[in-house]
């Protein structure tokens, strides 16, 4: 398995204020990763170091390569659609689908135009017109034409209604995404994403706190639907964390042996979203 | 090269008024001179300079500069075009959020602030050239008109005197010398740029000023202003042979020939020292505005 990215102490401060504190990661082609975290919690840092965006401490390298120097050769093989990193309103439909075919080795002009005829997008349109489902389709419709390794996705749903983010993330997953290729994304509808991901990172104040491939979430995480009778004697167990839910307490344990809870009450698998804040409540303390 | 000829067409993209000012200015002039030859013709009025007739035919003579004269007025127009597009080049991505779509391509920094410092310095020069060719041949065609329905030959009067070679050589060399006396100025108006959240015309002009005031205020000399001023308009004393452009202006006056090659004196020029520290400095200029435009930390 190949590692496309590759973490070793990464640290970036702003001023006093450390976004990303000493992290250690590493991705591998052909995971789905997510990356988790509060805002603030240094996800976007990490991202823009990864895209040769800002300066950081520590090891850090991409495809083999370091993105302080190396950032248009990286860019070659690594794509991003960020909520932020919005299409020039200036320009035409047309003008991006030219200046890509040009600038970009690795693009496939059929390839986007394909993808756009399934669209409302017009060709001829100024993308000031076009709305912002409109414009991420467009976007998303770049990206996918391109041959990359790595595709880095921020927020890239943010602001955009059910039906365009459902239609997103089915279009990455059918025409995107092959096995081979690496996405690595970060949102806060946790929701959304959760069934496509292979792997899950939480960071809370510039640290890792989870990192984990999603077929071991069941086996590392159990959530417990408390018997009122055991209550006491679980949390003599240390939960990572508990909740009221319906009149029933819900507790949530981490690389407690399943074997050992049942006797409790019913077990499930948490959500990423419980998991998320159990998480991230520990983290803070 | 392809890479960067379309981030060029980019910038045209981008910039509309690189080719909508001149073709625009370019329709006024020609329609202005295509409404002041039918007052001229319909009216039959008598032309008079300082009191005095004067034969049309010396009209039409002086008209052999016509060239010459378009260029200089596309030229005067264009650079301030060039002050904007500079200005605004390495800011309008930061301003309107598209700065990480462009980060995304696999183009280095250095290549894109080359790309727009090529479409200031050589393609903004060609606009200006190719506008003032086509608005003086255009003029020119308003003015065969107005021979033939006076009675004049248009190619004994006109088109057989203008001195298209040398106009064209003349020009071409004006805009060479002129950009490269120039490049530290545009060098720093795209540092400016990159720089720049808001505000760029204050960016640009607030430096230069608060150093002429404090070296006047602490040191009482002028040295800086008086180096801006040089370097405003000090090429053409440099790149010219002034006492030609004196007979020149002479000659013109007398309906004469205009400027021949004989004004291009590019030995004293290539070997002033302000040309080749003004492109050091140029190159200082540059490499800090790719330095901002790789390593700024772009707030995402």
């Amino acid at each position: 398995m190949t590692q496309l990215v590759c973490a070793h102490g990464l640290s970036k401060s702003y001023g006093d204020f450390k976004a990303l504190d000493g992290v250690d990661f590493s991705i591998d082609e052909g995971r789905i990763v997510g990356l988790i975290g509060p805002n603030g919690a240094g996800k976007t840092t990490a991202l823009k170091a990864i895209l040769g965006l800002t300066h950081f401490d520590g090891e850090l390298e991409v495809l083999g390569l370091d993105p302080r120097s190396k950032r248009h050769e990286i860019m070659q093989q690594v794509c991003f659609i960020a909520d932020v990193a919005v299409l020039p309103r200036w320009m035409r439909v047309h003008q991006a689908l030219s200046l890509l075919e040009t600038v970009h080795p690795r693009f496939d002009r059929a390839k986007a135009d394909d993808f756009l005829a399934r669209t409302d997008v017009r060709l001829k349109s100024k993308i000031s017109a076009l709305s912002k489902g409109m414009v991420t389709q467009l976007h998303l419709a770049l990206v996918m034409a391109i041959d990359a390794r790595l595709l880095v996705l921020d927020e890239p749903t943010l602001g955009l209604d059910i039906l365009f983010r459902k239609e997103f993330y089915r279009a990455l997953l059918n025409d995107y995404f092959d096995g081979k290729r690496t996405i690595l994304i970060t949102t806060h509808q946790v929701e959304e994403i959760e069934h496509l991901l292979t792997d899950l990172m939480f960071v809370n104040h510039g640290r890792l706190v989870l990192d984990t491939p999603m077929d071991e979430l069941e086996t590392r995480y159990t959530e417990v639907l408390a018997r009122p009778e055991n209550v006491d004697a679980l949390r003599q167990l240390g939960p990572l964390d508990e909740q009221q839910s319906f009149g029933r307490t819900v507790m949530l344990f981490e690389d407690q042996p399943r074997e050992s809870l049942r006797e409790f009450g019913e077990l499930r698998t948490p959500s990423i979203a419980d998991l998320f804040v159990a998480k991230m409540k520990v983290s803070r303390k | 090269m392809k890479t960067f000829l379309a981030l060029v067409r980019r910038e045209v993209w981008e910039h509309t008024a690189i080719l909508l000012v001149p073709a625009v200015l370019s329709a006024i002039l020609v329609v202005v001179a295509g409404i002041a030859s039918v007052k001229l013709l319909g009216g039959g009025m008598d032309i008079m300079v300082d009191g005095h007739d004067i034969e049309t035919d010396q009209i039409f003579h002086g008209l052999s500069n016509i060239n010459l004269g378009m260029v200089v007025v596309f030229g005067l127009v264009m650079s301030v075009v060039a002050t904007f597009y500079l200005l605004d080049c390495l800011l309008a991505d930061r301003k309107d959020r598209s700065i990480l779509f462009w980060k995304s391509l696999p183009i280095s920094d250095l290549t894109t602030v080359l790309s727009k410092l090529a479409t200031a310095a050589v393609l903004i020069p060609l606009v200006t050239v190719a506008a003032g060719f086509i608005t003086a041949f255009m003029l020119m065609v308003v003015v065969t008109v107005d021979l033939l329905v006076l009675g004049g030959s248009p190619w004994d009067m006109l088109w057989s005197q203008v001195p298209y070679f040398s106009n064209l050589v003349l020009v071409v060399y004006a805009m060479t010398v002129g950009t490269l006396w120039y490049l530290p100025l545009m060098g720093y108006l795209m540092l400016v740029s990159a720089f720049a959240k808001r505000a760029v015309m204050m960016w640009a002009v607030l430096p230069p000023l608060v150093i002429a005031l404090i070296e006047k205020q602490f040191m009482g000399s002028d040295n800086f202003a008086f180096m801006l001023s040089e370097r405003m308009s000090g090429f053409a004393p440099l790149a010219f042979r002034t006492d030609s452009l004196e007979t020149m202006a002479d000659a013109i006056d007398q309906g004469h020939a205009g400027p021949g090659l004989d004004v291009i004196s590019a030995v004293p020029f290539l070997q002033s020292p302000g040309l080749w520290l003004g492109l050091v400095v140029a190159g200082a200029f540059i490499a800090g505005a790719v330095y901002l435009r790789r390593y700024r930390d772009e707030s995402i």
